[in-house]
């Protein structure tokens, strides 16, 4: 009696885990379909964007569109190089963002050095201040600082692009807490052994912060490569454009019956190294991100 | 412990972000306040010694400026919109990807994508997605091009020869007969019936002209259609009998002579119908057997591509909308914003939900797990509370940046901020305030900027406070 309940019970149960299973594996399906169609959604801009530079813009004005081009032509990308005269300001956006990025990177390693190891008087004052500026809106400086680069006649001028942002309160925040970390046994060691303090920061705290700096390298080229407000401003003539003003400026319209090949080229080509830069250091930019939540 | 010394060496290697921070960021916070509080500041004036008065009249002005007022409600609008969308659809996708394990990475990344991307470039293409090619002042109107041929192999083109915006004639000749036809688009030839809404003219080559008639096709009870005329002389059918020794075409009063037109739908290559092959018997005027006489009404559509965003939602049966294009509703400009802003706000957000989804203790799961407990109340009762501070700093910093938002819209828009023939419908604050500054108008960009500066204050305030009271550490 006792042994049929017993089996009784274990058919049950059996009964009970295949349900379950059954209902896991559904749950299972739909998860997986959920996040196949969201990132099918988020990739389909991407597809679009490639899909039309590589038609013709018959094929593209087509009533009814062609999810594959029928004829794959490459000629729109030569054609958006020179209509948006990408190479030059490629070749400005470059030379902004490497600049800016070398100073930058020297200013906040001084700077980080100074807060996290060095002793002097309203240090902690001096470094609440800075934390307290990171709340107010870009916006707020960018008045100000738009009047005086007019005063400083810098108008039109690759400094304009580099000098005003080569500071950022938040590299310097981030970087200081890197160094923190690094024990300070090594530092008095150093001073023992009578290193001086330049060449213990570029041996020893630089390399032991280089995924901070790395982070900090790429987030800098990004922002010079999506920066839009500020050169808008600032820059009148096409010799020190950057690549985003660029864009706009050549393909103003962006509704009616525009050369959407041409444009989708040019936006194609203006997202290409970015993506280079996210597949190889996918790693840096999601770590430094998740720390920052700046854009660009 | 600090000597003279080490203050002197922090001070060097503090100098240049010093100097640059003194210049460039607390100088501004002075500056841009002091020009804020003095009305219709500019620099250049108050080089050459112009005063300006103390106040809030810069305040005053903006808040007394339409375009100011525009701005504001847009920005709160797509604020208010895409914070909560962002975050619970982040908060899905994060919860999502956290409970899989193959395809975990990939998707991850995949769903990373939108961040490495530049706002304005990207929104390029969402615009050429949503864009209509064409005229959209009505987004059903069609253009009718009218072949007349009275030998299928021959056909003769009619030409346009008047249009306006409901209006179209065209003048043609089939065997020297002149055609003019005149025809008034109103709706989508798509469906036969609606033939019967073109109203039209016919002249023929001898001046025996028929003006001021509209004709139209009435369906008989087989399918086919008869040319109907009302005419000041009455009802008249079309006839193709030989009356008339010029024309092809008469009108008869006779109901009965009425000649039975029936309607071939016309495809083109890739076999969609563009058209109807209108066709009756006709008798040859030299006699003889009768012959077939052709009409072929092919619409053009007045759009040429409705976007594939509208492909895909008539595909699906819905109706086309003119999301961006020239007198295109507000509430549709707002939708694809919404959809922009919301697209390149999930990776941010996703990424740091899924750093705190995988920071959670997996006992607490065991646990439940133990107890039975069910998938919502996991969701609930342990997931989101645990996720609590991520969930609020995700919010605080999209409601910074929704406060911000100008990028998306250029992308979209271009520098007008809307759509054609209304700029401006969809400027932001932070447009606002450029345009000021653009405009050399100091004052009132300070002003805006410190009222930006307050709401974006407040909101985290009230946020922060939320959060005190909601977050579990």
């Amino acid at each position: 009696m006792a042994e049929k309940n017993n089996t009784m019970h274990e058919k049950n149960l059996a009964m009970v885990t295949a349900t379950q299973r059954v209902v896991q594996i559904l749950v299972k399906i739909l998860v997986y379909a959920f996040l196949i169609v969201m990132a099918l959604i988020i990739l389909f801009p991407f597809y679009w964007m490639i899909n039309s530079s590589l038609k013709t813009l018959d094929e593209y004005r087509l009533n009814v569109p062609t999810f594959w081009p029928r004829k794959v032509i490459f000629a729109n990308y030569p054609g958006a190089f020179t209509t948006a005269n990408l190479g030059r300001l490629f070749l400005n956006t470059l030379y902004v963002g490497v600049v800016s990025t070398i100073l930058s990177l020297v200013i906040t390693v001084l700077s980080a050095f100074a807060f996290a190891r060095l002793e002097f008087k309203g240090k902690n004052a001096m470094f609440a201040f800075l934390m307290a500026t990171m709340m107010i809106p870009g916006e707020l400086f960018t008045i100000t600082n738009y009047s005086t680069v007019n005063t400083f006649g810098w108008i039109d001028t690759y400094v304009v692009l580099i000098v005003p942002f080569l500071v950022s309160v938040f590299y310097i925040y981030l970087l200081r807490q890197n160094f923190l970390q690094i024990p300070n046994e090594l530092y008095l060691a150093a001073k023992v052994d009578g290193t001086s303090d330049i060449k213990y920061l570029w041996k020893v705290m630089v390399p032991l912060s280089l995924p901070t700096l790395i982070s900090i390298t790429i987030l800098k080229m990004m922002g010079a490569w999506n920066s839009y407000i500020w050169p808008r401003l600032v820059t009148k003539d096409d010799a020190h454009k950057l690549v985003t003003n660029g864009l706009r400026n050549a393909f103003t319209a962006s509704t009616g019956d525009v050369n959407y090949p041409v444009q989708m080229a040019a936006v194609a080509i203006v997202s290409f190294p970015l993506f280079l830069v996210f597949i190889f250091l996918r790693k840096y930019i999601m770590k430094g991100v998740s720390r920052s939540g700046i854009k660009g | 412990m600090v000597d003279s010394k080490h203050q002197w060496k922090a001070w060097i290697y503090l100098a240049p972000a010093v100097v640059l921070l003194a210049v460039f960021t607390v100088w501004p916070i002075i500056n841009t306040v002091r020009m804020a509080f003095l009305a219709d500041y500019k620099p250049l004036e108050a080089a050459g010694g112009a005063t300006f008065a103390f106040g809030i009249a810069n305040f005053k002005k903006a808040f007394a400026f339409n375009a100011f007022l525009t701005c504001l409600k847009n920005t709160i609008l797509l604020c208010v919109l895409t914070v909560p969308i962002s975050t619970a659809l982040a908060l899905l996708i994060a919860v999502a990807l956290n409970s899989i394990k193959p395809l975990q990475k990939f998707l991850q990344t995949i769903f990373f994508l939108p961040y490495v991307t530049n706002s304005i470039a990207i929104g390029m293409v969402f615009a050429a997605m949503f864009n209509i090619i064409g005229n959209t002042t009505n987004l059903y109107k069609t253009e009718y091009a009218i072949y007349a041929r009275n030998k299928e192999e021959q056909a003769s083109v009619f030409e346009l020869s008047e249009r306006d915006d409901t209006h179209y004639s065209f003048v043609g000749n089939v065997d020297d007969i002149y055609y003019y036809m005149d025809l008034t688009t109103q709706k989508d030839i798509d469906k036969c019936d609606v033939i019967a809404d073109y109203s039209g003219r016919r002249y023929s080559g001898s001046s025996k002209a028929i003006s001021d008639s509209n004709v139209f096709f009435s369906k008989n009870s087989n399918g086919s259609y008869k040319l109907v005329a009302t005419t000041s002389e009455g009802i008249k059918y079309l006839n193709s009998g030989k009356e008339s020794s010029l024309s092809a075409l008469q009108l008869t009063s006779d109901s009965s002579k009425a000649a039975e037109i029936f309607a071939d739908p016309v495809l083109n290559e890739d076999g969609e119908e563009i058209g109807y092959r209108l066709w009756f018997m006709q008798t040859p005027l030299k006699g003889g057997d009768a012959v077939k006489t052709y009409f072929t009404v092919e619409h053009i559509s007045s759009i040429a591509s409705i976007g594939i965003v509208n492909n895909l939602i008539e595909r699906f049966g819905g109706r086309r909308v003119n999301w961006i294009n020239a007198s295109s509703s507000y509430a549709a400009n707002i939708f694809v914003m919404v959809v922009y802003i919301v697209w390149n706000a999930l990776p941010f957000k996703i990424l740091i939900l899924m750093g705190g989804l995988q920071s959670i203790n997996k006992q607490y799961y065991d646990a439940a797990k133990i107890d039975g407990t069910s998938r919502r109340r996991i969701l609930t009762r342990i997931t989101i509370p645990l996720l609590s501070p991520m969930l609020a700093y995700v919010i605080i910093t999209g409601f910074i940046g929704g406060f911000k938002e100008y990028t998306s819209i250029v992308g979209i828009f271009g520098d007008s901020m809307g759509p054609t023939g209304d700029p401006g419908k969809l400027q932001t604050m932070v447009g606002f305030i450029y345009d000021s500054l653009a405009g050399n108008n100091y004052g009132l960009a300070s002003a805006s900027a410190l009222i930006l500066f307050a709401i974006i204050f407040v909101v985290t305030m009230i946020n922060l406070q939320v959060s005190k009271k909601r977050v579990h550490y």
